[in-house]
């Protein structure tokens, strides 16, 4: 496999896995709850690297997920409590949790292998090196960091087949949801510890700033443009695919990290679709049909 | 046997009480309105009695009894305003919403509940609509769309949170058309409700709260006095009363 090849691979299943669980983010207006996820797994990530001696270790993805999900129950928490609004609640918790992760990884790690610039970027160039593929025999199956997301996408599709209905309810009428009797707390955990193992996940390939541009980018332009949960899903992951390929293509024209140019193309892409559909409906508006 | 039965049903916000110790006692295939001024608990008091806010003290059944023994004999509707009318769906997608606490949300609905649907949108007068993303209706349209789903899901007893809020005067009528023609198949209604002046065409019995106390509750030709809407509303109420 040629290295163009391997990235761009790479780049394809990073962006789709973490755009699939985005598309319930942002029909949720959830949007912001990953940026406050992304930050709050980080002293998870140090911690389980600082155990382990890599950031690879089911030990550093278990604990760095749990950690994603104090920023849900204690924003929960915190908004019972009726002391502080909405989006305040993560606002309390994740920087404390970030900051942590950054005091650990200045002070304890210099030795092990996390630099800030991977903690911001990833490391999706590096990942899709010959050396780090996974061969069998002769048979080379691509990089190995793209294995565990191409796992978590199989899981979160499954997941949101069997669940669709209650996560669909859930996002739109909780009240309903809840007094037909539908799973919706079980259903919106569940979807949780998802979206935290994504970011958790896909720390590696595009850090942790990132990957709140691939998770929510694609599913707010597949907004742009339908009006149905169903397209809306096959959309995003179109556009999450068609980004990453574009943002691999000026990467490496420019001889650049791949995972920023993928989200800077998210954000390019995302307003040309808003000037466009802006357009077309100021259009429609001056020659009524 | 009453149909809905609560007893001393209290509900705080933070330090505040919303509901203090609310008793009330629903019969079979009666319209019953709930009346008050804004933050006197009328909402809270269906919310309450479904399980969706937790309660300080009281008991609540449907039937005789608990909530989740019933579910599919009772069914809830909030006001338009508490669900995000930008999510991307059509009329047609919302209304089966309805469909899912019957038949389990784990099968795709099938020809009946398809049927279910389209007789529901043609009951509420819009099954020119039904394609439509749901950004684009108006207040009328929304109510109607929320009562469609709810005659979907074909409970027994009705509980609305003010279905005639924002609407225009078709709307009102079609919609006011419907809850009657449900007391006569015998379903039972409670309903919050703010105009005044329409509530002895529509309910039977009327509920009045102030301050997260039933005020007074009972039949509308003993209870829907100057009296009590005075006592509710003060002199505003009245003059509302007398538009009747």
């Amino acid at each position: 496999m040629t290295l163009l090849a391997a990235l761009a691979l790479l780049s394809v299943v990073t962006a789709v896995t973490c755009s699939l669980p985005g598309v319930f983010l942002v029909v949720r207006r959830q949007s912001m709850l990953v940026e406050a996820m992304s930050h709050a797994v980080f002293p998870g990530i140090v911690i389980g690297a600082l155990v382990s001696g890599s950031t690879r270790s089911p030990l550093m993805i278990v604990l760095a997920t749990v950690l994603g999900l104090v920023i849900v129950v204690g924003a929960d928490k915190a908004r019972q409590s009726g002391l502080v609004t909405a989006d305040a609640s993560q606002g309390l918790i994740y920087p404390v949790l970030f900051a942590i992760g950054v005091a650990l990884l200045s002070t304890q790690l210099s030795s092990v292998h996390i630099s800030e610039n991977a903690v911001l970027a990833g490391e999706l160039n590096l990942l899709a090196l010959p050396t780090e593929r996974w061969i069998i025999g002769t048979t080379d199956l691509g990089p190995q960091a793209m294995w565990p997301l191409l796992l978590l996408l199989v899981i979160d599709a499954l997941f949101i087949t069997l669940t669709y209905r209650v996560l669909v309810v859930s996002a739109f009428d909780p009240n309903l949801a809840r007094t037909m009797g539908l799973p919706t707390r079980t259903v919106n955990m569940a979807l949780m510890v998802l979206v935290s193992l994504t970011v958790v996940v896909a720390f590696n390939t595009v850090g942790a700033i990132l990957v709140v541009a691939l998770m929510i980018v694609p599913p707010a332009t597949g907004r742009l443009v339908t009006n149905r949960m169903g397209w809306l899903i096959f959309v995003s992951l179109a556009i999450a695919s068609v980004t990453a390929l574009l943002g691999l293509w000026v990467a490496y024209l420019g001889d650049l990290a791949t995972a920023p140019m993928m989200a800077f193309t998210d954000g390019v892409v995302f307003l040309i679709v808003l000037l466009v559909t802006r357009l077309v409906a100021s259009r429609r508006r001056a020659l009524p049909a | 046997m009453a149909v809905l039965s609560i007893r001393d049903l209290t509900v705080a916000y933070q330090q505040q009480l919303a509901l203090a110790d609310a008793c009330l006692d629903v019969e079979e295939g009666r319209i019953v309105a709930l009346l008050g001024p804004n933050g006197a608990g009328k909402s809270t008091l269906l919310k309450a009695s479904v399980g969706l806010l937790s309660t300080i003290r009281g008991e609540v059944t449907f039937f005789g009894r608990k909530l989740r023994e019933v579910r599919q004999r009772v069914g809830y509707m909030s006001q338009a305003a508490e669900v995000d009318w930008d999510f991307p769906t059509t009329v047609r997608d919302v209304v089966m919403m309805g469909r899912y606490g019957r038949r389990g949300w784990l099968r795709r609905p099938g020809a009946a509940d398809r049927q279910a649907v389209a007789e529901a949108l043609d009951a509420v007068g819009i099954s020119d609509l039904a394609g439509r993303q749901i950004s684009q209706l108006s207040g009328g349209q929304k109510q109607r769309t929320f009562m469609a789903r709810i005659l979907a899901q074909d409970p027994e007893l009705f509980l609305l949170d003010e279905p005639l809020a924002g609407v225009d005067v078709a709307s009102q009528d079609a919609i006011m058309a419907i809850l009657k023609g449900l007391r006569a198949e015998g379903k039972t209604i409670v309903l919050v409700h703010h105009d005044l002046s329409s509530v002895p065409d529509l309910a039977d019995d009327v509920v009045l709260l102030r301050e997260g106390r039933v005020v007074a509750s009972g039949p509308v030709a003993e209870t829907f006095t100057e009296d009590t809407v005075m006592q509710c509303y003060g002199f505003q109420g009245l003059k509302s009363r007398a538009a009747a």
